[in-house]
């Protein structure tokens, strides 16, 4: 391949300082001079417990000492953690980290996955990666014990990991060191580990604070697990390198009692929180927005939506709804992270409503061109403004010309040109753990190459679609294939011949993922089987929720002319035949 | 006909933009297009807002089928509003 032509140069990046306190200086550093100060603030089931910067050191530190043990075997210095909603999470992570060793969390099996397959997927993970240790609770002990076994990896109670001794022996990591791994998108076993180092994570954090205006009068209020990057950098790394405060309930509590987040934002005046697209409408959709309102929300700095597409409705719809608890526009921002950067590229200037431009949509889609249109019009596209790029990203934007298949892969006329978001700078990942090729693929020199496709218009960071089949449900990233993949081998489907597609919901602010599989199989109840068994296996192997399996008769997908089964196209085909059931 | 059953049918139904035949007692959550944790949560307020109850958490998790779910419902109303009430 050839060079590849840029345009559209944001920031110059600076590079790492040497000599800087890494995040377990920092935790030293906040307990030594603020020891009574709430870390965190843990709630669960209506109680909380408090953590202050001492207790979190002494309890990191007591995690630290259990896990500096000899290793049985294992030359790995990788800790996966296995864990639900705990006291000793944060603490558990950052133990691992004084031992000298590499933390990354990992999701949990939830009670609706079949554990068979659950653990059928992790087992090949855990295969791959042979780490020294897993963290884990008691309850999936049974599963665990024959594969750390197996592996030579030390499994290590959560409940009676902060038993012992506090005399961590102090490991110095150099600033360049692996600081964690976190597992990015794709089939279990086939995860990719975005290695970041202690500089990556401070550069990050130094770069986006000052942004948001976090700081150590901050409140985070969070429901965001940590094995997600949004959770784990702005409900974890990020307040505890600038020593502010977060208060973190459960995920699965926060799904079924919506409001439960207000209620901790007022409680604990919270200041930032983060939050996916549909969690915006999640929250419109079931909190009363009328008189029965509780909870004030005047403490907020910001509302920050991220991890899937921002939508402009959706902001506009929060803001109404909530506009008598204290919400005000200026609360909203737009923010364009992934793991591999860390965290965040760039974020809407805070202190002002998340800017929305109209483009000419039949431009964008079919020339690749971001044309300024009126809006609110018929044929104008609202884009929300991802803003500026943080202090130490570089971003440009490639040409789609590899990407003859795409109907915006164009290039000239009017406007500005559209093409793929690559990231350049000192937070940006070096590579994924052990995976040269998955990293080599991911580069263009030294550009990260995002997947995203978007253009920078008047210095502001704008995302119209994206390269990569991965369809985003409720903030997590899901490819394509591999939901296509288990289809195939479910007995009654065509092999090859299943087509996953994402399918955008006005209704719930998120994507639907869509089936369309091929079958000779008739009869409605053998297709209701069918179809359940279908869901249930993508769900127990990706803790995805498909919204709906379409059962098609052999021959209907429509192929490329490569012989690709293609999914834009079944796509639009999907949608005309349930546009015209829907008409009748 | 029950027509308190059918009423909680129809909110089920209108929940996820579906025929009333779509979510037949027999039916769980997988049966039906659109049924994931949110939209249950969803589901769940517009079941107490319609029908002035408390749903627990126990019957909000446990309903193995619509079916279930509806006999939940069918006697959290009773408890509340007394026999006549719909």
């Amino acid at each position: 391949m050839g060079p590849l032509r840029a345009q559209g140069d944001v920031r110059m990046s600076p590079s790492p300082r040497s000599g800087a306190m890494n995040l377990i200086d920092q935790v030293h550093a906040h307990a030594d001079r603020m020891p009574d100060k709430p870390f965190l603030v843990h709630w669960q089931d209506g109680r909380y417990v408090v953590q202050t910067f001492g207790d979190l050191r002494d309890a990191a530190m007591r995690v630290g000492a259990a896990l500096s043990l000899p290793a049985d075997g294992s030359t790995s210095d990788i800790v996966l953690l296995f864990l639900k909603h705990h006291p000793l999470q944060v603490p558990a992570y950052l133990g691992v980290m004084m031992a000298g060793l590499v933390p990354s969390f990992m999701s949990f099996p939830t009670p609706k996955q079949q554990p068979e397959l659950y653990w059928q997927a992790h087992a090949a993970l855990i295969r791959r990666i042979r780490p020294r240790a897993i963290v884990a609770y008691d309850a999936i002990f049974e599963p665990l014990l024959p594969l750390a076994e197996e592996v030579g990896a030390r499994l290590v109670a959560i409940d009676r990991i902060a038993d012992g001794d506090v005399d961590c022996p102090r490991v110095d990591r150099d600033d360049g060191h692996t600081a964690l791994l976190q597992h990015s998108s794709g089939t279990t076993g086939l995860k990719k580990g975005v290695a970041l180092t202690f500089s990556q994570i401070r550069i990050q954090a130094e770069a986006y604070a000052p942004v948001i205006g976090l700081s150590e009068q901050s409140v985070v209020v969070s429901w965001l697990p940590l094995y997600h990057d949004m959770g784990l950098f702005t409900a974890l790394l990020i307040p505890l390198t600038v020593g502010a405060t977060v208060v973190v309930m459960d995920a699965f509590e926060w799904v079924g009692k919506p409001e439960l987040l207000f209620q901790l934002i007022e409680r604990f005046r919270g200041t930032h929180c983060w939050l996916p697209n549909f969690a915006f409408q999640h929250l419109v959709n079931t909190v009363p927005a009328d008189g029965s309102a509780r909870y004030r929300l005047d403490s907020m700095r910001l509302f920050t939506s991220c991890s899937e597409p921002v939508k402009h409705v959706t902001l506009d719809a929060f803001a109404d709804a909530f506009a008598d608890r204290g919400v005000r526009p200026e609360q909203l921002a737009a923010c364009y992270a992934m793991a591999e950067t860390g965290f965040a590229v760039s974020h809407s200037p805070a202190g002002r409503r998340a800017p929305v431009r109209w483009y000419d949509a039949d431009l964008l889609a079919s020339r690749g061109r971001a044309v300024a249109a009126v809006p609110d019009r018929p044929g104008s596209r609202p884009l929300v403004s991802n803003g500026p790029a943080l202090s130490g990203a570089d971003v440009r934007i490639l040409p789609l010309e590899t990407h003859a298949d795409r109907s915006d892969a164009g290039g000239d006329g009017p406007g500005i040109r559209v093409g793929e978001i690559a990231v350049r700078g000192a937070f940006v990942f070096a590579g994924y753990h052990n995976d040269p090729s998955a990293t080599e693929a991911a580069f263009a020199s030294d550009w990260y190459r995002t997947g995203d496709v978007g253009f920078i218009d008047d210095g502001e960071i704008f995302i119209s679609g994206r390269i990569k089949d991965i369809i985003i449900v409720h903030g997590r990233n899901y490819y394509a294939h591999d939901i296509e993949e288990i289809v195939s081998h479910e007995s009654g489907v065509l092999p090859g011949r299943s087509v996953a597609i994402g399918v955008p919901n006005a209704q719930t602010g998120s994507e639907d993922v869509v089936i369309l599989a091929e079958t000779r199989v008739e009869g409605d109840d053998t297709q209701r089987t069918l179809k359940r068994t279908i869901k249930q296996s993508i769900f127990s192997r990706l803790e995805l929720t498909v919204h709906s399996v379409v059962l098609v008769s052999p021959g209907w997908l429509t192929k490329t002319s490569s012989g690709k089964i293609s999914r834009s196209e079944n796509l639009a085909r999907y949608r005309a035949d349930r546009d015209a059931t829907a008409r009748g | 006909m029950n027509t308190e059953r059918e009423a909680i049918r129809r909110v089920i139904a209108q929940t996820f933009a579906v025929d009333l035949d779509a979510v037949p007692d027999a039916a769980g959550a997988e049966d039906v297009d659109g049924w994931d944790s949110l939209s249950h949560t969803v589901l769940m307020i517009r079941l107490q807002n319609a029908f002035k109850i408390r749903i627990p958490e126990s019957l909000a998790a446990d309903a193995a089928n619509v079916g279930d779910l509806i006999t939940g419902i069918e006697g959290l109303v009773t408890s509340t509003h007394g026999a006549q009430a719909s």
